[in-house]
């Protein structure tokens, strides 16, 4: 009895047995007493067994997967030699039955297991096989047919794979495309946690690979492919798009030039009479990809391909605008941006019909449409032929020899188009009516575009074209939204980059004549040239240039008595091209870019250390802008040149000592008390080290001494606040922190003492914690409590509530770039310091006003907090803010934060408000109702409505649709546009959850 | 020439039924012997309300799968209430309620009985078996889409739907529960928006989309059109016939001298029968009368047809009489013709509700009079001229009767569109005579209103 | 599937040429005529608002400056609906313009109704959709206006061959009111008026 009848017999009995049988097979195997033929052989005679019962055996149990397994086993034991290979392959082919017979997946799987693992390590041998015996590939196809389990077909197709793409198969190209294309499109639902983690992606990659595998296969595969384009599932026709580009890429030019015509009759509908946006998209690239398999096969086949391509856009392109007249050109930019090769043959082929088209062109619409198509080829023609800036890769041509981009663009085909295009351009966008928007935007788009093709116009061509823009912002009057204005602007600024000597020579000239030196005439027209030229200064290599003129600008103004607003528009206009951060400032210990020339001169002004001191350095607004261009300039600044400013913080250069000056000497008239506002952005741009002042605790003491003056006004003092914040956050050691603020809060000064509140202590109190809070300082634990305990003040109360928003409130001055200490753990500590403690005040609040009062501390907080940090107390909290709701109107600010922190917990929480449901709604549509809540209270409520029905559970919100559908009638009549527009929102939201609707309609 | 002066009489609101449906209500109708209503709503469910404490007493639900458009009490039920409703789900439901105190003799109801259940606790009982009191008894199916109206005839034994699939079905009640269809009638070329039955012939009219009103009878067994009214140049949204009897001593006519004309007049509505109001898209009411079936002479018809025959045929003439005085600004839907005082009220989007009267018109009389107006003496020239008119005549080529607004009110529901308006007996304890009746609306913003017509 | 459409190629217009509250003449524009570039140089929530002092003045000053309902806002509420042939508005498709909407104030001093006449211009003349479109157009304004305004959507003149018909049903309110009863209708216009803004 041979080993595996022996094997199969036990197989019933004692699987041990059985298996351990298998494996001393395996040792004889080696120990070569047993040859593996045999094996093979008994097997074989095995399963073609006369005797029925023990035939039956091999179909019931999984004889065959093991027997798979034991060769699996043997095989890691040692290299198999070809002739062991062949006849373990044909014996398997020939000896056992198709393995559809085999109903168990685990008994076909190590079968196939095996014959993937001699396809990968023995391919010679299986070729040979396969070389030698005709047959040999039916029977292989035949043997997987019919196999349906993903991880099966997973192994199935990379098994098919070699010999498609290793092997002859001339004769069984057919049938090995159909093996596997049976299964096209393929899709599966894995199992909820599916254990082989096999997606329906893998088995599409798999397949398409296969498909793609060889070229052999495009009599089939094409015709197969596009006559599955017809489908009406969006997914097949996905699957087919990719899968023919797939083909495209790999079948290679010979093969393609024989389809692409073909392909492009079937593509284009994709995109002539697009449904879905992305099929488009991929029918798109299926066409460039075409084309630039095409471009390294002959001229030729090219040409065969663009030809049709070109005529039938080109006769789109005649009833233009229309929905297929865009194609058109998204199918021309597409092809064209593949090769500057392919570029010139679509360019020469569609311009001249375009530009016949548009001169015959009788409306401003289809015009446009026209124009839109032609900066479609231009972007392409960009792309292929690069920018001024950029040079593209270097090209290889189709003949092989390499082009330098030099040469390249000389042979870019739009040369040819420049003049007739930039005429019929330039005329477009200057002779056209201004109503003509969107006609001028593409024009002005095109020309934008020419001008930055690498190498593609003279300079004085793109002059010309920069001229044209700051025209349009200068000289033109101001229609609708001022659309073409910005786009002109933004093209100056683009031009910038690319050529910025040409507008540095042409368009600043004119701006600057439009830049009066005096505005006593009142008229503000300079304004909008401020902004262009700032914007155009956020350009690097502009920068420079518009900085120098804005200040000569500056100086000339001050010295011509212009008006403050003139002023504040000329520094606004230089801050902004600070900030936009397109310059170097860093400096040396000794020295800071525009310190001299700009900075200090200002500060001068701006103390009176100038004899020659304006009135017009007294204007708040001037000050703060001042005080922040210094800020930008001087907070990068190294150390030690910033210990030399330190000491001017407060003198800002004046003669004479500092304790006169605010904040020292309290009684300083009003017109010193201004430049607080500059120190203050001075102060911000210092390091920890370099301190304004030797003894810091003297200068906070006087800060808050300075602040309790009644006669402050808001800019100054919200400016000496500020000044409390940065010293405590930034100047006082951690070790001295806790003595000195105490001093200040507690005796002496005493400022948390109930008796001693005033509006003026208030705000003082509050900075001070918050220099603190943003340190995230220990003596919190103790101060807090004493800050909530002033909430119970029948007087001040409400202001104490008001003044929680400050403390976690985003700050421009207390910031990391200003050196401040901020701490990422602040915001979760002033939470766990407060938040409890709050939520449960307000619950055991007596009186109603200390009740609000704790509700507006609360919202003050949480407005600030990110959801994660509020998460664990959503469930305590969500009733608080409900009631916040219902705080009288003058309240709003508490309000709309509430609304706010209500909308995150359903976006990001809703189950935990869902007990709420009831009284959200109600409340939510009572402050939408409630016409003293201002309009951005109402439409916020609404926002938070519309949410309801996506975010709580259906069979919680139906039962209110029909009262919120009826109610919001009211808010639909709302006042306020706006808050009618989220109203609409709002109810088609809460109408389109409708309950299930029977579908038996005719 | 209407007047421009303010109408003499006005509309007040009594109650509002509570509580209000949460979406669109479509029409109402009162129980023909109990002080409660039917409103039918968008909501798929019928809602009854007590018209002595004006608040729901239950919410007839389950048997439709789209709006309820219509319902109607079967009249002359015994023991127990029938109620109908017509659904866009294209079937009509019959349902059942006991009656403790229903069915007095052939439905007259004499007044004290229904103070009795007006007292409120009927009320009180109708919430207490909530909506299963009415019991869903048969489906009736057959229309291809919507059903826009139902009624039952005077008898209670023929029961009318129409549809937009353009036809009106007749249903016979066999015995209880036992429906047949007795006719399709399907000459409409358009929705067929409302159907309503003479109140003492088996006529039936029908207002339809294709502009039309059409009237039913049967011919030997089987129904058959025999008028068509075209006039409307929109929509017919609903057609309603005169009460029976409107003459009689009760009618606004009666009282002694009367011309001979005027008499004439009255004479030939008796033998006429009651008249037909329609209202339609086209913001007019119109009201139609029949052509009394000439005896004898054959002049009469077209192309002198002998008479003989057209006795035996069903065909009817019917001809436009007047128009009311145009109140509405856009479409109108219902026009109700009180069947006690005669009176219309009409209603429709703008919102408004109209009430109109007909009476002789002024300086008819012999006498000029004082009032007279110089078209009056006209037409009293006219009558002293050599030719004497014949009375048929002189109220044909000038009408003796005309309509006016007697009331009148803008938003009625508030900014919401009107969909109907009927009559009712007044039953609430503020009853001011046995016979005085209250208008009862059904508006869009699902209220059902009720209202007195005081002055 | 293309093969049926009414029209499968119809004419686009461009975004910036479509009416838009901010280019219609009649809004304030910045008075210096800027666009407000500088503005964010001085960030909100530094001097400008003081959260200490008292708020009972509302933020937005002009809060009860009442912003009537006006055509272009009628526009903007039916322009976004999309066709249901194309992925693209009935605005970019000129089937709803500016000019063909009209509201009516009330007739009387007593009535609050005002009325909204839209006159939409199928893509071609006979469009099958026609009455779909108005219907969603019908739909849209009726969940989206206050019930103080009627609605009354028609086909404009002449640019359909059976115009009547269509206005008749889409004027007939009961007709409206079951179509949007009827489940398969209403996916429609569902994804018409998906887009809501």
């Amino acid at each position: 009895m041979s080993d595996i009848q022996l094997y199969l017999l036990e197989f019933d009995k004692d699987r041990k047995e059985a298996s351990s049988i298998a494996a001393q097979s395996a040792k004889r195997l080696e120990s070569k007493e047993l040859k593996l033929l045999d094996l093979i052989e008994s097997l074989g005679e095995y399963i073609s067994h006369d005797d029925t019962a023990t035939r039956a055996k091999a179909d019931d149990h999984d004889v065959i997967g093991s027997y798979a397994k034991g060769l699996l086993a043997l095989e890691e034991r040692g290299k198999w030699d070809e002739e062991r290979v062949a006849s373990v392959i044909n014996a398997l082919l020939d000896n056992t039955h198709a393995l559809r017979n085999y109903k168990q997946q685990s008994e076909r799987y190590p079968v196939l297991q095996l014959i993937d693992t001699l396809m990968a390590k023995y391919r010679n041998a299986m070729k040979s096989v396969h070389d030698s015996s005709p047959q040999f590939m039916s029977r292989l196809i035949n043997y997987f047919e019919g196999e349906k389990d993903p991880r099966n077909l997973m192994i199935v197709f990379s098994i098919l794979k070699v010999p498609m793409t290793e092997w002859d198969i001339g004769s069984d190209a057919q049938d090995l495309f159909e093996a596997v294309f049976n299964y096209f499109p393929i899709t599966f639902k894995p199992p909820p946690n599916d254990p082989y983690g096999i997606t329906t992606q893998d088995l599409k990659d798999r397949l398409r690979d296969c498909i793609s595998s060889t070229s052999d296969f495009a009599p089939y595969s094409f015709p197969a492919l596009l006559d599955k384009l017809d489908s009406t599932s969006m997914n097949t026709k996905r699957d087919v798009l990719q899968t023919i580009i797939a083909c495209v890429k790999d079948y290679g030019p010979r093969t393609i030039s024989l389809y692409s015509v073909t392909l492009w009759d079937a593509l284009k509908f994709e995109i002539l009479n697009s449904e879905e946006e992305d099929l488009a998209q991929e029918a798109l690239s299926g066409l460039s990809e075409i084309a630039r398999s095409l471009s390294q096969a002959s001229t030729g086949a090219l040409n065969a391909y663009l030809k049709p391509i070109a005529k039938e856009c080109n006769e789109h392109l005649e009833d233009a605008p229309t929905k297929q007249s865009q194609a058109a050109g998204r199918i021309l930019g597409a092809i064209a941006s593949v090769s500057p090769e392919v570029a010139n043959m679509i360019l020469r082929a569609v311009l001249p019909t375009l530009f016949t088209l548009y001169q015959a062109a009788d409306n401003f619409p289809k015009r446009r449409g026209l124009i839109e198509v032609f900066v479609q080829l231009i972007r392409a023609d960009l792309q292929v032929y690069g920018e001024w800036r950029a040079a593209p890769a270097v090209q290889q041509a189709p003949n092989g020899d390499r082009t330098s981009s030099a040469d390249l663009a000389a042979n870019n085909a739009l040369l040819k188009f420049t003049d007739q295009a930039l005429e019929v351009l330039s005329t477009g966008l200057s002779t056209v009516p201004v109503k003509e928007v969107s006609f001028r935007l593409m024009t002005l788009d095109a020309l934008l575009q020419l001008a930055k093709v690498r190498q593609l116009l003279a300079p004085q061509e793109i002059a010309e074209i920069i001229k044209l823009f700051h025209t349009i912002v200068i000289t033109e009057e101001s229609y609708g939204n001022d659309e073409l204005k910005a786009a002109s602007v933004n093209g100056l600024v683009e031009i910038g980059q690319q050529k910025p000597q040409l507008i540095i020579d042409h368009a600043f000239p004119a701006f600057m004549a439009q830049l009066p030196d005096s505005d006593v005439d009142g008229s503000t027209t300079y304004v909008s040239v401020l902004e262009a030229f700032a914007k155009l200064g956020s350009e690097r290599q502009l920068f420079e240039t518009v900085v120098l003129r804005l200040r000569n600008k500056f100086n000339v103004a001050v010295q011509q008595q212009a008006s403050v607003r003139y002023l504040r528009a000329i520094l606004s206009a230089i801050l902004f091209a600070f900030a936009q951060g397109a310059n170097n400032l860093q400096g040396t210990p000794g020295s800071c870019p525009y310190y001299n020339d700009l900075i200090l001169p200002l500060l001068k002004q701006s103390s009176g250390a100038r004899e020659t001191r304006s009135s017009l350095f007294e204007d708040e607004g001037v000050l703060d802008l001042i005080g922040r261009l210094s800020n930008v300039v001087l907070r990068t600044q190294h150390l030690e040149f910033q210990k030399q400013i330190a000491r001017e913080t407060y003198t800002l250069f004046r003669t004479g000592p500092a304790k006169d000056l605010p904040p020292f000497g309290t009684d300083a008239p009003t017109t010193q008390g201004r430049t607080m506002i500059v120190s203050t952005h001075v102060l911000a741009a210092l390091q920890r080290e370099a301190k304004p002042v030797d003894d810091i605790n003297e200068l906070l003491t006087a800060l808050v001494n300075f602040a309790m003056v009644d006669s402050l006004s808001p800019k100054v003092r919200a400016a000496t606040s500020a000044q409390v914040s940065l010293v405590v956050n930034k100047f006082i050691p951690t070790a001295e922190l806790k003595a000195v603020t105490g001093t200040v809060l507690y005796a002496p000064t005493d400022l948390l003492n109930p008796a001693n509140l005033t509006i003026n202590s208030i705000r003082t109190i509050f900075a001070i914690i918050k220099g603190l809070v943003l340190r995230n300082h220990t003596t919190l634990t103790t101060i807090f409590p004493s800050l909530l305990a002033l909430l119970s003040s029948p007087e001040h109360g409400t202001t104490v509530a008001r003044g929680f928003s400050t403390l976690l409130q985003p700050d421009d001055l207390l910031t990391k770039e200003n050196h401040c200490t901020i701490s990422g753990l602040r915001k979760q500590k002033a939470f766990s310091l407060l938040v409890p403690n709050i939520s449960t005040s307000v619950r055991s609040a007596t009186d109603a006003s200390t009740k609000a009062n704790y509700l507006i501390a609360l919202s003050g907080i949480l407005r600030w907090l990110p959801y994660t940090i509020i998460e664990p107390e959503i469930s305590a909290l969500s009733p608080l803010l409900l009631q916040s709701l219902d705080l009288p109107p003058e309240e709003h600010e508490v309000k709309s934060a509430t609304l706010d922190t209500l909308i995150t917990f359903l976006t990001q929480n809703p189950r935990a408000i869902e007990e709420h449901a009831s009284s959200l709604i109600t409340r939510l549509l009572a402050t939408t109702s409630e016409k003293r809540n201002p309009a951005k209270v109402r439409a916020a409520a609404l926002q938070c409505l519309a949410l309801v029905p996506g975010q709580l559970r259906t069979e919680t919100v139906l039962p209110f649709r029909k009262q919120v559908a009826k109610r919001l009638m009211a808010s639909l009549d709302d006042g306020k546009r706006a808050v009618r527009g989220e109203a609409v929102r709002c109810r088609a939201r809460w109408m389109g959850m409708d309950e299930v609707e029977d579908e038996e309609d005719e | 020439m209407s007047t421009s002066a303010p109408p003499p009489r006005e509309l007040t609101p009594l109650a509002t039924l509570h509580p209000p449906s949460t979406s669109r209500t479509w029409m109402t109708s009162p129980h023909p012997q109990l002080p409660m209503v039917a409103t039918a709503c968008s909501d798929k469910t019928v809602r009854i309300y007590s018209l002595t404490s004006f608040t729901l007493l239950s919410v007839v639900s389950g048997g439709h799968k789209r709006s309820i458009r219509s319902v109607a009490w079967k009249p002359g039920t015994r023991g127990e209430s029938v109620l109908a409703t017509g659904s866009f789900d294209a079937s009509a439901g019959i349902w059942r309620k006991y009656e403790r105190n229903a069915g007095a003799e052939g439905g007259v109801v004499r007044d004290e009985e229904d103070y009795t259940d007006g007292k409120g606790e009927d009320g009180e009982d109708g919430d207490a078996d909530g909506d299963e009191d009415y019991t869903f008894s048969v489906l009736l199916d057959g229309h291809e889409s919507e059903i826009k109206s139902l009624a039952f005839s005077p008898g209670g034994n023929l029961l009318a739907t129409c549809s937009r699939d353009k036809s009106v079905w007749i249903w016979e009640e066999l015995e209880d529960d036992n429906f047949e269809t007795v006719a399709v009638l399907q000459e409409h070329e358009g929705d067929v928006k409302c159907v309503a039955w003479h109140p003492n012939e088996e006529l039936l009219a029908s207002a339809s989309y294709d502009d039309t009103v059409r009237l039913w009878r049967e011919d030997l067994d089987d129904w058959g059109q025999c008028a068509l009214l075209s006039g409307h140049g929109g929509t017919v949204w609903w057609v309603e016939f005169e009460g029976a009897d409107m003459l009689g001593a009760g009618g606004m006519f009666a009282g002694e001298g009367l011309r001979e004309g005027q008499r004439a007049l009255l004479e030939e509505r008796e033998r006429a029968g009651p008249r037909l109001v329609s209202c339609s898209d086209d913001l007019t009411i119109r009201i139609w009368r029949r052509i009394p079936k000439a005896r004898g002479e054959s002049s009469r018809g077209p192309n002198g047809v002998p008479s003989i025959l057209r006795t035996s045929s069903i065909e009817e003439e019917w001809v436009e009489e007047s128009q009311l005085p145009k109140a509405h600004g856009r479409a109108i839907y219902t026009a109700a013709w009180s069947k006690k005082t005669g009176l219309i009220a009409s209603t429709g989007s703008d919102g408004k509700i109209v009430v109109y009267q007909e009476r002789w018109k002024s300086g008819t009389s012999d006498t000029g009079g004082p009032s007279a107006t110089s078209e009056v003496n006209g037409e009293a020239m006219d009558t002293t001229d050599g030719t004497p008119l014949t009375p048929e005549e002189s109220w044909k080529d000038k009408p003796l009767t005309e309509w006016v607004v007697v009331a009148e009110i803008e938003g009625a529901h508030g900014v919401f569109e009107v969909n109907h308006v009927c009559w009712a007996r007044r039953c609430d304890k503020g009853k001011r005579s046995s016979g005085e009746e209250v208008i009862v609306s059904t508006g869009d913003d699902g209220e059902v209103k009720v209202w007195t017509l005081n002055g | 599937m293309e093969a049926n459409k009414d029209n499968a190629n119809p004419t686009i217009l461009n975004q910036s040429d479509l009416p838009s509250r901010r280019s219609d003449s009649g809004v304030k524009k910045r008075d210096d005529g800027g666009t407000g570039l500088f503005d964010s140089l001085v960030p909100a929530y530094t001097y400008l608002n003081d959260p200490f002092a008292q708020q009972a003045s509302s933020s937005d000053t002009d809060d009860d400056s009442v912003e009537e309902i006006d055509e272009q806002e009628i526009y903007d509420l039916i322009s976004t609906i999309s066709d249901p042939e194309h992925p693209l508005s009935l605005g970019s498709l000129a089937v709803v313009s500016l000019p063909d909407i009209h509201i009516q104030p009330p007739s009387s001093p007593r009535s609050p109704i005002s009325t909204v006449l839209v006159e939409i211009t199928p893509t071609i003349t006979h469009c099958s959709l026609a009455t779909v479109i108005g219907l969603g157009v019908r739909v849209r304004l009726e969940q989206s206006l206050p019930p103080r305004f009627r609605v009354d959507v028609r086909i404009k003149q002449g640019t359909h061959s059976t115009d009547e018909a269509v206005n008749k049903q889409l004027g007939d309110k009961e007709r409206v009111a079951a179509a949007l009863e009827n489940g398969t209708l209403m996916g429609v216009l569902k994804k018409m008026l998906s887009t809501c803004e």
